[in-house]
C-alpha cells in the first residue's frame, strides 16, 4: 500500500506565490494532536446534544407540549 | 440646461454650441467624479481583494504575509469541502510563518435545523473553529465568512464569523491577545483533505 502523502499549500499573500509541499514531521505530529483534540471536542458536543435530546423527551413525557418546551 | 435623470449632472442642450463642448465635458466629468467619490465613501474605499487561491486535496492551507499595517480589518471567505472525517476546520492565526498555537479565547454556537441538537457549542479551543461541511451530504459545500480585526492599540486580534450549510448555521467568535507579529492564518481539517477556495479582502477605510 502506497504511503499517504500529506501536503500543505503555502500562499505568500505579498507575492501571490503558491507552493505545495509535504508536511514536515512536526506538522504531521501537530496534525495528529489536532485530530485528537477535535475528536474530543466533537464527543463533548455530541454528549451535550444527546443530553439535551434526552431532557426534551423527558419533558414531553411529563406532558409538556412542544410549544411549552420551546418557551422554557 | 439639461440634466441627467438620477444625479442631476449637467449635460449640454441639443442646441448648445459645439465650441462649448470641452467645458461641458469637463463639467460633466467633475460631477461624475464628485458623485462617485461620495457614493463609495472615498477613493477606492471598501473591500480590496488581496488574494484568492484554489486548493485541491490539501491537508492544510497556510496564508502568510497577507496581514500588514496597510489594513486593520480583513474579511476571509473560505469555501471548503472536507473529503472525510470531521468537517471541522481549525483556523490558526500566524506570526511570520508560524501558527500561533495558544492564547485563543472564544467559542462556536450552532443552530441546527434538527432542533434536538441545536443550541450546542464549544469554547476555548487552542484555535478558532470553523465548519466546512458539517453533517451535510457528500459533495455539498458551505462558506465560512470571517471578519478579522487587529487593534493597533493593544495588538489583540479578533475574529468573528458565520458559517451556513445544510445542517444549520454556526456563529464563530474568538480572539488572541498574544499576537506579536500578525501576518496570516492557516486552515486545516482534523484529518483527511480539503478542496475549495480561500479569499482574503482588506478593508480600505480612508482615501
Amino acid at each position: 500500500m502506497a504511503k499517504e502523502v500529506l501536503t500543505v499549500l503555502e500562499i505568500n499573500g505579498e507575492t501571490g506565490e503558491t507552493v505545495e509541499r509535504e508536511l514536515t514531521t512536526a506538522e504531521v505530529t501537530a496534525r495528529k494532536a489536532l485530530a485528537t483534540q477535535i475528536a474530543k471536542t466533537e464527543a463533548e458536543v455530541q454528549a451535550k446534544a444527546d443530553a439535551r435530546k434526552s431532557a426534551l423527551a423527558k419533558l414531553a413525557d411529563l406532558g409538556l407540549t412542544a410549544e411549552e418546551i420551546a418557551a422554557l | 440646461m439639461a440634466t441627467t435623470t438620477n444625479y442631476g449632472w449637467t449635460t449640454p442642450d441639443n442646441t448648445a454650441y459645439v465650441k462649448d463642448g470641452a467645458s461641458a465635458i469637463r463639467t460633466l466629468g467633475s460631477s461624475v467624479d464628485t458623485s462617485l467619490f461620495s457614493i463609495t465613501g472615498g477613493k477606492g474605499v471598501g473591500l480590496q481583494l488581496l488574494n484568492s487561491t484554489d486548493f485541491t486535496g490539501s491537508s492544510g492551507v497556510n496564508v502568510s504575509n497577507i496581514f500588514s499595517s496597510t489594513y486593520s480589518r480583513y474579511r476571509v471567505l473560505i469555501s471548503a469541502y472536507v473529503a472525510a472525517g470531521s468537517p471541522l476546520l481549525a483556523l490558526y492565526f500566524r506570526e511570520n510563518v508560524t501558527d500561533k498555537a495558544t492564547g485563543y479565547y472564544g467559542g462556536l454556537w450552532q443552530i441546527r435545523f434538527d432542533a434536538a441538537t441545536s443550541g450546542t457549542g464549544m469554547n476555548n479551543q487552542n484555535y478558532i473553529t470553523a465548519m466546512a461541511n458539517m453533517g451535510s451530504s457528500a459533495g455539498s459545500r458551505s462558506v465560512v465568512s470571517l471578519d478579522i480585526y487587529r487593534s493597533a492599540t493593544d495588538g489583540i486580534v479578533s475574529g468573528t464569523g458565520f458559517n451556513g450549510n445544510t445542517s444549520g448555521s454556526y456563529q464563530i467568535g474568538a480572539n488572541n491577545s498574544g499576537m506579536s507579529n500578525f501576518t496570516g492564518f492557516s486552515i486545516s481539517p482534523a484529518s483527511s483533505t480539503m478542496t475549495g477556495n480561500v479569499k482574503v479582502y482588506g478593508y480600505k477605510e480612508t482615501v
